[in-house]
């Protein structure tokens, strides 16, 4: 027999109460593995999928610019628009390698039951976009339409297939699928740009234009080349992620203050059970200090207690963390103002060393106390009221 | 023969609101290796007191408490642990066995406070020298009251103490078990160990080789 074999002996005295303090600390453990594999994944997903676009800068027409970069990558109407010629600008200027004109129309459909959101893209898109992988071909002609993975599953179609999209009274050929990218680029419906111009009413019109470099070290010049042409806005790609995370800054304080109120609750419940255990069991701690134990050995024992709880809710926590991530995931969705690609809960070794080393704080902590007052017995204890 | 435990003029007062008690009023003793000593006495004597007080649960207002030739009265709590470990095994009327632990687990549990950490053989051995060998694993709750009493007498001999002390040991059991118990510390007695037992029972006081009487904290024969 060891001390801690003694310790988790002592625990099994009350099998329920450890029990529940056990998942006390595991709720609190999973919280904190959660949020944390949330912070590392979304920074991560968000950086990604600014990478992944290929962009460089966005540049819109007069206001928000973060608003117009976000549009392009999310969908969404922008109800003022460049003139195509800025296209043109923006492709002779010094340092740009590539650039692409995007129209972003969303339209309800008849029975209004949801919103369609139609992407116009040029044919320099792909080349800004090359994680796009495309089943099938690229637009053939203006009646050629390309579905992204979610919209081809809803509307069960498949390349070589007709669709008709009610709201614009016309039928496409479906000429290609845009393989899953977990973003919402499979949401999309992609036209033609003068097919979208066309059918939105919006002839030589453009929501935004994403630009590539020859040399992102020249992003600065090329950026203040770009906004020397009139009504234009440019926005770097990574000011971007920089802004949308400062957007998410309230999602991650009222998450962080959940934790808290968490860690709290755990803490003290802990702190309850050992104290409890504690306060009944102090003839034992006197005969154990009467046979020879030293403030400390009672001490040690009284926080290996704590810290076994605390394993074993670390435990439990991470394990109920990594298996209710995609539940998780979708729950946290729900209250974010952006969601980049991918997944957005990402647990790494960081994120498990961070969870156990507070746990294992937060047991320290809550038996600190306990442990104390039990070291304090005094052996006389043990005997008096014999 | 050498003492192991000696008294000299030893006094015990405590306070009780304004009243001032002397449970421990003046005594000398001297317990030499291998007696076995009972003390007898009414409730209220100060039996009990003196056990704590030769046991180093307690110290003296003032005299001297020599345990193994260690001036126990003139230490520090730590150093009073480490004597209590090292030097003493305690038996009580309540076994104060561990209700998880079994009656092997027990026995060691001294040990692990101890500066000798594998004691299960010699564990194993004492359960054996007490009568309890086959029943090692049994938990406290499935042991009879004289099984439990024998389960804590091989625990307070785990660490090898020159001297037993044991507070009531039989109080709790029927005669059987009780005539059991002290025939055990005979056995024990016979080989070298220093027993003194504090009990009510003078029959079973009788089966001591010397009996010393209490009386409002004073020996009285």
């Amino acid at each position: 027999m060891t001390i801690v074999s003694l310790a988790i002996k002592n625990l099994k005295r009350h099998r329920i109460r450890t029990l529940l303090t056990i998942l006390g600390v595991a709720i609190a453990a999973a919280t904190l593995f959660s949020i944390l594999s949330f912070d590392v994944g979304y920074r991560k997903a968000l950086h990604e999928e600014v990478a992944n676009t290929g962009i460089n800068l966005f540049v819109s027409t007069e206001g928000c610019p973060l608003e117009a970069a976000s549009l392009i990558i999310h969908g969404g109407e922008i109800p003022k628009f460049l003139s195509m010629e800025r296209l043109k600008e923006v492709k002779s200027v010094e340092g740009v390698k590539q650039a692409g004109g995007f129209l972003i129309f969303s339209l309800p459909t008849p029975d209004g039951s949801k919103v369609d959101l139609f992407y116009g893209i040029s044919d320099d898109v792909p080349k800004l976009k090359p994680n796009w992988k495309i089943r099938g071909s690229w637009f053939k002609d203006e009646n050629s339409i390309i579905l992204g993975s979610e919209v081809a599953r809803v509307e069960k179609r498949d390349v070589g297939d007709k669709i008709y999209i009610e709201s614009l009274n016309k039928e496409f050929n479906v000429v290609g699928i845009l393989e899953r990218t977990y973003g919402q680029d499979d949401g999309f419906y992609y036209l033609p740009l003068a097919t979208a111009q066309k059918y939105f009413r919006k002839e030589g019109k453009l929501t935004a234009i994403g630009v590539q470099l020859f040399d992102v070290t020249q992003l600065e010049s090329v950026k203040n080349k770009l906004e020397t042409l009139p009504d234009v806005y440019v926005v770097p790609a990574k000011d971007m992620s920089k802004q949308i995370l400062e957007l998410i800054g309230g999602t991650k304080a009222l998450m962080y203050s959940v934790l808290l109120i968490a860690l709290f609750v755990s803490g003290l419940g802990l702190l309850n059970t050992i104290l409890m255990a504690t306060f009944e069991r102090q003839k034992e701690f006197g005969y154990i200090r009467c046979v020879g134990a030293q403030p400390f050995d009672v001490m040690k024992l009284v926080i290996l207690e704590t810290l076994a709880i605390c394993l074993l809710g670390i435990v439990l926590g991470i394990a109920g963390g990594l298996g209710l991530s995609v539940s998780i995931e979708h729950w946290i969705r729900q209250f974010l103002p952006y969601i980049p690609a991918g997944r957005l809960l990402r647990p790494d070794a960081f994120v498990v060393l961070i969870t156990v080393g507070a746990t294992l704080t937060l047991g320290i902590i809550a038996g600190l106390y306990p442990s104390y007052r039990a070291s304090k017995i005094s052996p006389m204890e043990a005997i008096r009221n014999e | 023969m050498n003492n192991i435990v000696e008294l000299k003029n030893v006094v015990k007062i405590y306070h009780r609101g304004d009243e001032e008690l002397h449970p421990i009023d003046g005594i000398d003793l001297a317990v030499g290796e291998g007696d076995f000593v009972s003390i007898v006495g009414p409730s209220g004597s100060g039996k009990t007191t003196l056990l704590y007080l030769i046991g180093c649960v307690d110290t003296p207002t003032s005299g001297a408490v020599i345990i193994d030739a260690v001036k126990t009265s003139e230490l520090k709590e730590n150093d009073l642990a480490r004597v209590r470990s090292g030097k003493i095994g305690f038996v009580f009327q309540q076994f104060f066995l561990l209700p998880t632990l079994t009656a092997l687990e027990n026995v060691e549990l001294p040990a692990l406070f101890s500066e000798h950490k594998a004691k299960e053989e010699r564990a194993r051995e004492l359960l054996n020298v007490v009568g309890l060998s086959g029943r090692e694993h049994h938990l406290p709750a499935h042991l009879s009251g004289g099984e439990m009493q024998r389960v804590a007498i091989a625990r307070a001999l785990i660490n090898d103490p020159k001297l037993l002390l044991a507070d009531e040991p039989t109080g709790n059991l029927d005669t059987a078990n009780a005539e059991a118990i002290f025939g055990l510390f005979e056995k024990l007695s016979y080989r070298g160990l220093t027993i003194i037992a504090v009990t009510h029972n003078m029959e079973l006081a009788g089966r001591a080789q010397i009996i010393r009487h209490l009386k409002d904290g004073r020996f009285v024969d």
